[in-house]
């Protein structure tokens, strides 16, 4: 596909039994809320909480369309979707197992062998098992290709050395899926590259933590020093790397969670503005919430396409794009709609003041604006 | 989209390629109603698509009428197709026949979506008024004086004497006869903006500034992926409002033409910045599509009316409650 035809988007409805699905969503969380297992966040960082991992997990709603025989429950991408739109919507603390759900045990499933499907798979599907994801390194950002972590063969296994930066989760995540540089000296730089699975307690795996200006420490910074990983650390195909990290990221690129943050600060002001709201706020909130809602349908379409084999990776970054740009918008426009009409809710300033010191990161992680447009760019024939 | 509407659409598509060249559009708007054009659509069924079988029509949904417009709409295509396609509609669920030829359209009364005009008004004797009365959308006929125009250069015709009413439609008839102009009326802006997305993709290749095709330039290349995502995304809102059922369709509408208005702004501008001052003449064809955007932005309901229309559905909403009065929308 390219030019105009790689912008073909199917309407995509959601099946009967996504809607089934998400009424049993919405009683779980209002009976965590009754049983005050779930507050109201006053923050725009992802909620991190074990317990609530396995309470999702003994509902079904991890692993959701991976084969029954590692765990999974073989459901559709579209009932999958349902469930982050709930969960996020709702602000469920989802962030401990969310990465290993996503995308870690995705990519065990499809490129990994079977002993390690075997070792990962059902213990992610337990809410018990958490990855994170060791892309990033100080030299290389937008230009991943270009990492200098290393890998040797040594009778056995591998040995590591390099240095991981950016890594959220690191310092409460089980494993780490690394990308490191085990062919030296070839004309690609995108060849030569392969993913290793690391137990975050190995010998030599030194995490340190980069406390971000919200103030937070959520990312890290990993040092890797002549840490031994065994043969079977390896998942896909030696040099297979490149293609793995793609893979991966169009995994993470497609869901809703970008806007949904920002929905979250959106009810807060609608509660806030009660139902007197003047014109002005009216417009302002049908307006955001038109964008939201057109995301959505962005969302499902893309779900909808990956239940249909496909990879829409072109799609896929558009929603991260624009999601990105609506979430950092939102949270301006938000702060003076609560200027403009003294609005005072409790959360509210808090939540606010998350949002405009996380609002840098958003269009950064998981791949910047510009390499998003990039990639679009490419689909439509221009590169 | 559905077999049947891509169906409709690849006919469509050929029909227009075939029967509007930009000549036709250009003598629209210098006055001359489009009669060939006209008498291709009669031909081929389009403008009694939705009617039963039994009158005559294909028994299309409002989604492949859409896939019409859509093409019209890429086409630039002059005259009240919409409106006629839809008034015959409205006259046959009411029981009655319509005039033959167009069927210009306005919708009047308290909480009407714009002021009392009608596109292309004067190709006909009598245009089709919806009015929003207590009882229910009344039909009536209507004359125009021939006076106005837009931002399209098309008629844009004022009403004067509306006749007495026809018909009355109970329930949500009004609600549903403006809904789907105005889906419809997106459809066409669709069409509208995919042209617009191909052009300056095939303009970015041959215009060459600094040795190179400026598509080579980075900047131009962000310029018409912010332009393609714009067009993607109302599709993707305006697909979904389209096949939708009739009790959802009203407020995806509302949601759909809110998020329109911002992708044709922002598409516009970033049409015309990578095309530089060739894009801003009369002769280039861009400006066929992007003065009709201008102008359809405000039709069967401006930006700012469908958000009024929006906020009222979640106004008030506490917190908790909020997403789930989107998702309904
Ligand atoms: C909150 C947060 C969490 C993160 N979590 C993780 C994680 O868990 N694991 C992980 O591996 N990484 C993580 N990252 C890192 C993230 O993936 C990188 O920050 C991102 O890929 C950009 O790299 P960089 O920061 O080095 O910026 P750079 O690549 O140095 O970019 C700097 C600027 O230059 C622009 N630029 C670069 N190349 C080009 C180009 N070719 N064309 C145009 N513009 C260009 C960029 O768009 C950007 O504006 C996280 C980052 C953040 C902010």
């Amino acid at each position: 596909m390219s030019g105009a035809a790689a912008l073909r988007l199917e309407t995509a409805e959601l099946p009967p039994q996504a809607e089934a699905l998400r009424r049993e969503l919405r009683a779980f969380v209002a009976e965590e809320r009754a049983a005050g297992r779930l507050t109201d966040p006053t923050g725009f960082g992802m909620g991190f909480s074990p317990e609530m991992s396995r309470r999702i997990a003994e509902r079904g709603w991890i692993a959701m369309t991976w084969p029954k025989q590692w765990g999974g429950h073989e459901r559709s991408a579209l009932e999958r979707y349902v469930m982050m739109e709930e969960l996020l919507a709702a602000a469920v603390p989802v962030g401990a197992h969310w990465v290993a759900d996503r995308q870690s045990g995705p990519v065990i499933l499809r490129f990994g062998n079977d002993r390690q499907r075997a070792e990962h798979l059902p213990a992610i599907a337990r809410g018990e098992r958490y990855f994170c994801i060791g892309m990033s390194e100080p030299s290389s950002g937008s230009d991943l290709a270009s990492i200098r972590s290393r890998g040797d063969k040594v009778p056995g296994g591998w040995r590591l050395n390099g240095h991981k930066l950016w890594t959220t989760n690191a310092h409460r995540a089980h494993f780490m899926i690394s990308l490191f540089r085990t062919t030296r000296g070839l004309d690609s730089k995108h060849a030569g590259l392969s993913q290793f699975i690391i137990p975050l307690n190995s010998a030599g795996v030194t995490v340190k933590p980069v406390i971000s200006m919200a103030g937070e420490h959520d990312f890290n910074e990993v040092f890797f020093d002549d840490v031994f990983v065994e043969d079977d650390a390896m998942v896909g195909a030696e040099g297979n790397g490149w293609n793995q990290v793609s893979a991966e990221l169009a995994y993470e690129r497609s869901g809703p969670e970008r806007w949904l943050s920002a929905f979250r600060l959106l009810a807060v002001v609608v509660e806030a503005l009660g139902s007197d709201a003047d014109r002005e706020a009216r417009q302002e909130v049908a307006r955001l919430a038109s964008h939201m809602l057109t995301l959505r349908r962005l969302s499902i379409s893309v779900a909808a396409m990956l239940h249909a084999g496909l990879s829409p990776s072109v799609p896929a970054a558009m929603v991260k794009d624009l999601g990105t740009r609506l979430e950092q918008e939102t949270v301006n426009r938000m702060r003076d709609l609560a200027l403009k009409n003294g609005l005072t809710a409790p959360v509210l300033a808090e939540l606010l003041q998350s949002g405009l010191l996380w609002s840098p990161a958003f269009t950064i992680r998981g791949g910047t604006g510009e390499i998003l447009r990039g990639v679009i760019a490419k689909g439509m024939g221009l590169r | 989209m559905s077999e049947a509407s891509a169906l409709f659409q690849d006919v469509a598509e050929r029909l227009f390629a075939d029967a509007c060249p930009l000549e036709v559009t250009a003598a629209a708007e210098a006055g001359e109603f489009p009669q060939d054009l006209w008498g291709a659509l009669e031909d081929a069924g389009f403008l009694s698509m939705l009617l039963p079988e039994s009158d005559g029509g294909a028994e299309a949904s409002l989604a492949d009428a859409g896939a019409i417009l859509r093409a019209a709409g890429r086409h630039a295509a002059p005259g009240p197709i919409l409106e006629t396609i839809l008034g015959r509609r409205l006259l046959a669920d009411a029981g009655l026949a319509a005039p033959a030829g167009p069927l210009p359209i306005a919708f009047l009364g308290d909480g009407a979506p714009g002021p009392a005009r009608a596109r292309w008004g004067r190709a006909a004797d009598l245009c089709l008024i919806v009015e929003q009365t207590s009882a229910g959308a009344a039909l009536r006929f209507a004359e125009v004086a021939c006076e106005g125009s837009d931002a399209s250069f098309e008629p844009m015709d004022v009403i004067t004497t509306a006749g007495a009413t026809v018909a009355v439609a109970a329930g949500p008839a009004y609600e549903q006869a403006l809904a789907s102009a105005a889906l419809l009326k997106s459809a066409q802006m669709l069409g509208a903006m995919d042209w617009c997305v191909e052009r300056c993709l095939a303009f970015a290749g041959e215009r060459e500034q600094f040795g190179k095709a400026i598509g080579g330039f980075q900047a131009i290349q962000h310029h018409l992926v912010v332009l393609a995502e714009e067009s993607v995304a109302a599709a993707a809102i305006v697909g979904a409002a389209l096949s939708a059922a009739d009790d959802e369709r009203l407020s995806l509408t509302a949601v759909a033409r809110s998020r329109l208005g911002d992708a044709v702004d922002t598409a516009r501008w970033f049409a015309h910045q990578t095309h530089g001052a060739i894009g801003f003449t009369r002769e280039y064809p861009l400006n066929y599509r992007t003065r009709r955007l201008i102008a359809w932005r405000d039709d069967f309901g401006s930006t700012v009316f469908w958000r009024d229309r929006l906020a009222a559905q979640l106004i008030g909403a506490p917190a908790q409650d909020l997403w789930a009065r989107m998702v309904q929308a």
